[in-house]
């Protein structure tokens, strides 16, 4: 069946899918002799075709295959990616033998893996499994393809993009939430919708989750919040584990009760998850089948998006804020911080701006020199976890746009393209490709047209060619520009003529400005910035890339007439403001300070990425820097511990502040020959044998680190024998051993009697959970650390020996 | 009777397990902010599931007979189950992501996000244990049953080694929960844990 066919019929008619399929095969136990399910294809196919015969003869008109895994990655983790094709050809296979006018559903879900920034999975490794799941499912004949249960956004993305590009058919889009309306990793009804839509899928839905009721009131909202066809495919409550038993507390009745419901918000296709049974289908069958979906009423949504939210632009008062402070034009100090691949100064923006109002953030991180690519998608990546608003991607290369919206968790918009056809070849086909918005400068090759008919002329062409590609009039933002009044005056009016027309003559189109260049060479910026946004959002701006700490409530007349050209010479207007000088922001303390003293604060308060800049500027002043570092470290080091001591401060400052000192070390060495620091002591750092615990040996190791000594990892459950041949080895000054079950504390007595026989005369620290210091003494273990700032005491005083 | 798929860590517990004392310990912006925004990640990366068991018990000296045939060899065990007639074996998990996150930012050397994340796992996967306790303890107190406290395997004279037994009473592999050859869980949050359950008249008696 292609893909028109099947959207008609669900134009026509509800369409009912199979039940569960993992839940039956458990039941039946037929999973025991098998590594994962979708190994029945080729190993047990009867058992396959016994539960598709079920759910067909149940009445489904849509049976999803056995393919819920089939994806490289799970196949890999079983040994069973040689077989990838066979499973895949045998789940659709099975299904045409019973029934070959079925629609054939190919099932896709989670690879169990996380995309990054969550996990450690690359969004192409992703998007390269399902690819090949995809195409085998075109390959074998299924008809569409339902993506389900998925959990994160990011993954879904992959998954549909693979699909679009892979294979022919209908997509169907589902994900499972909690009862609260979110997935496990956060992403709200609203932000799946919008993904989903904006990547072309031809229905979205919900699968499995919370039990069929409360599914129900979540696909309520699905169905009042999009035009695409809705599936509704609720589990049979949530499942308990019981002696062994996986039961499932819903009856057939509160099921078809919910479906029910389901079908009167609107839903179009309606089907079981787990827990269900060929009869929960049947009963489904028996009372919607073949009937009409009902008609919903949707209202105009434009959204835009992140992992966790949605905003409908259409319901935020204009003009909407786009911060534009994430961007290192003109910044040097961010430049060189960028340059470091330092994203503190963007967290910091980020958070600011969204509490200054921001809508969206603009996201530049053009820096001569630097990797602008992997620079976005690492900002992109950082920010999208941190501010729950959507990123507006800001980029003249064209590589690092495409990277930037590939990883982004929501829907974003890109800035910009324009007239040149060079960037519209370019740049249309990513916005297209991955559902963004797209802002329009009118512009081509020639500059910025002077009239107002110029421009829209530019933005028909660009509109033209938008259309050619399919790509949605009312994702294109149109930037008609503005010019410096004081340079341009009579431009000012060329720029609102623009807008009003263009609202007129494309009024799905919304437009945006870069505001503040309107104020450029003139005193009280912002007095005309505000000034002239007013003037703008009477002209029809949707969108204002702005400043947001800015004070946008100023509406000057003096200003007002400046814009409308009606001060010649600005004369008026440089009368009253020509004496107001920019306000100049008091310098912050740690400013005034000396460079050293600016270290000690820095690794007093933990921020490691200020060391880092004052390190270079100390290399510069000091006779002797590495003596100025390793003074102030320490001396910060041992406030450090005195607060740590008096509960002023808890282990994650301890953390930054060592991080912060073990960066000065670290960079210092780095810059300086060798020769001029001097090593303090090696030590080995290792949790025993048989105990897999790593944090509380790497936490220690990164204390140590910070008082400068060089730490040598060896790792979790490291052999007694090879911690004292690595001793022997480099003759540390001491090993510190963690242990954190009372089960594995013995290695450590066998590591000090092994040190013994070994006349090793290397002190050992033990540390951990249950470790005491009582266990210390009974083992003749030299010291005991309760925690990091203990063991770092304690070895300080072995080195001043 | 138990279901532990919504479990929320609370940024109140998170700080009180990373040692942060009320009345001292001195926050600024910047530790506020990195703490919540490594908390949100965490809770992005837990899947809270459980798997239980239950079975009446008869006790001789120190061994607890099951009536499927388990049985437990322990005098912590047996004066924990004292006057009980049943047991309940309760098993855990936050799943392996946030583990696989925290292991990565160990790599990375990011200690800082590894001890938050580590942390918050704790915390999550004990407030899921006491959600599942607490479900337990509302459904049997509602049969005028009251239930003991928790213990687990590893404490007292109730050896480690005997998470394996305990663990294949329960059936934790649908859960994703294996042993490794040390006898500890993966993932590493989970917890597992045996609650006996008596009559409140005979709790009054005692």
């Amino acid at each position: 069946m292609n893909k028109s066919n099947f959207l008609n019929m669900l134009k026509n008619r509800v369409l009912i899918m199979s039940g569960a399929m993992g839940t039956e095969l458990q039941k039946k136990k037929y999973l025991d002799d098998v590594t994962i399910p979708e190994e029945l294809n080729i190993k047990f196919p009867e058992r396959v075709s016994e539960i598709y015969s079920s759910y067909i003869n149940a009445g489904a008109d849509i049976v999803l295959t056995n393919t819920f895994g089939a994806n490289s990655i799970t196949l890999q983790q079983h040994k069973l990616l040689d077989k990838a094709e066979d499973i895949i050809k045998a789940g659709i296979d099975l299904t045409r033998k019973i029934s070959p006018h079925i629609i054939v559903a190919g099932d896709v879900s989670s690879t169990g893996e996380y995309i990054e920034p969550l996990g450690t999975l690359s969004f192409d490794d992703a998007y390269k499994t399902f690819a090949l799941q995809s195409s085998l499912l075109q390959k074998h004949g299924a008809d569409i393809i339902i993506i389900e249960t998925m959990t994160e956004i990011k993954e879904t993305k992959a998954a549909i993009l693979a699909a679009k590009d892979n294979f022919e058919g209908a997509i169907i889009a589902t994900m499972t939430f909690s009862a609260d309306g979110t997935a496990v990793t956060g992403t709200d009804l609203k932000s799946f919708i919008t993904m989903a839509e904006s990547l072309g899928v031809d229905a979205i839905g919900l699968n499995c989750s919370i039990g069929s009721m409360e599914l129900a009131e979540l696909v309520k909202v699905l169905c009042e919040n999009t035009n695409l066809p809705v599936s509704f495919k609720p589990n049979a409550g949530i499942p308990e584990l019981i002696n062994h038993e996986t039961k499932f507390p819903e009856t057939k009745e509160e099921f078809i009760e919910a479906s029910l419901k389901a079908y009167s918000y609107g839903t179009n296709i309606l089907g079981g998850c787990c827990g269900t049974t060929p009869e929960f289908i049947k009963s489904l069958s028996n009372e919607l089948k073949n009937k009409s979906p009902k008609r919903r009423k949707i209202k105009n949504k434009y959204f835009l998006s992140t992992r966790i939210k949605a905003i409908d632009i259409n319901e935020i008062k204009r003009p909407v804020f786009i911060g534009e402070r994430i961007n290192p034009t003109n910044r040097k100090k961010f430049q060189e911080e960028l340059s470091k691949n330092n994203l503190s100064t963007i967290k910091d923006e980020a958070r600011s701006q969204v509490q200054s109002n921001a809508n969206l953030l603009d996201v530049n991180m053009g820096v001569p020199g630097v990797d602008e690519v992997k620079l976005l998608v690492n900002a992109v990546n950082q920010l999208q976890e941190i501010v729950p608003v959507p990123l507006c991607i800001d980029s003249s290369t064209i590589s690092a746009l495409e990277q930037g919206v590939k990883n982004c968790a929501g829907r974003p918009i890109i800035n910009s393209v324009n007239g040149e056809q060079a960037k519209l070849n370019a740049i249309l086909p990513i916005a297209k490709r991955y559902g963004t918005a797209l802002i329009a400068l009118t512009t081509d090759d020639n500059g910025i047209p002077k009239t107002a008919q110029e421009r829209l002329n530019i933005a028909k062409k660009i509109l033209n060619f938008a259309d050619h590609y399919n790509f949605e009039r009312k994702n294109i933002i149109f930037d008609y520009l503005v010019l410096s009044v004081s340079s341009s005056p009579e431009q000012i009016q060329e720029t609102l003529k623009a807008m009003k027309e263009s609202k007129k003559i494309y009024p799905d189109c919304k437009l945006v400005l870069g505001v503040s260049n309107v104020s450029f060479g003139l005193p009280s910026r912002q007095t005309i910035n505000s000034t002239f946004l007013k003037m703008a959002v009477d002209a029809g701006l949707d969108f204002a890339i702005v400043n947001p700490y800015a004070k946008w409530d100023i509406d000057d007349h003096l200003a007002k007439n400046l814009l409308e050209n009606k001060d010649k010479g600005a004369t008026n207007y440089m009368k009253a403001f020509s004496s107001f000088s920019k306000q100049v922001l008091p310098k912050t303390e740690t400013k005034k300070l000396s460079l050293d003293k600016q270290l000690y604060f820095s690794v007093l308060n933990g921020n490691k990425e200020s060391v880092i800049n004052i390190l270079d500027k100390i290399i510069e002043s000091y006779d002797n820097p590495f003596k100025t570092v390793n003074d102030n470290v320490l001396k910060a080091l041992n406030i450090v511990g005195e607060r740590f001591a008096a509960k002023e401060y808890f282990l994650p400052q301890i953390i930054m502040s060592a991080q912060a000192a073990q960066a000065a070390f670290s960079t210092i060495k780095t810059i300086l020959k060798r020769e001029e620091t001097s090593s303090v002591g090696k030590v080995i750092m290792a949790t025993v044998k048989g105990d897999m615990h790593d944090i509380g040996k790497n936490i220690v190791g990164a204390v140590l680190e910070s008082y400068g000594f060089e730490v040598i990892d060896m790792g979790i459950n490291v052999d007694a024998q090879e911690i004292i041949d690595k001793a022997n080895e480099i003759n540390p000054l001491a090993i510190g051993l963690s242990a954190l079950m009372t089960t594995t504390m013995p290695e450590m007595e066998t590591i000090v009697k092994l040190r013994d026989m070994n006349h090793i005369p290397t002190k050992v620290i033990i540390g951990g959970a249950a470790v005491t210091e009582k266990f210390a003494k009974e083992i003749r273990a030299d010291a005991y650390a309760r925690d990091a700032m203990g063991a770092a005491s304690y070895i300080k005083t072995i080195q001043k020996r | 009777m138990v279901n532990v798929s919504t479990v929320e860590i609370h940024y109140n517990e998170l700080l009180a397990r990373l040692g942060y004392s009320h009345n001292k310990t001195r926050l600024d912006i910047k530790i506020i902010s990195s703490i919540r925004e490594n908390l949100s990640l965490a809770q992005k990366l837990i899947k809270p599931k459980s798997a239980i068991a239950v079975e009446n018990i008869t006790l001789h000296g120190n061994l607890v007979s099951f009536e499927n045939g388990y049985k437990i060899k322990s005098n912590n065990i047996a004066t924990l189950l004292k006057n009980c007639f049943k047991a309940y074996g309760i098993v855990v998990t936050i799943g392996n992501a946030l583990e696989k996150k925290r292991d990565d930012c160990l790599k990375k050397r990011e200690i800082f996000e590894a001890l938050i994340l580590d942390a918050a796992g704790s915390v999550a996967a004990e407030e899921t244990i006491t959600l599942a306790n607490s479900q337990i303890k509302a459904y049997e107190e509602k049969n005028d049953n009251i239930l003991t406290r928790r213990y687990s395997p590893g404490y007292g004279d109730w050896s480690l080694e005997a998470n394996k037994q305990f663990l294949n009473w329960i059936g934790t592999t649908r859960i994703g929960i294996t042993l490794n050859k040390s006898y500890h869980m993966k993932p590493e949050k989970s917890v597992s844990a045996l609650i006996g359950i008596k009559k409140l008249a005979c709790n009054a008696t005692v």
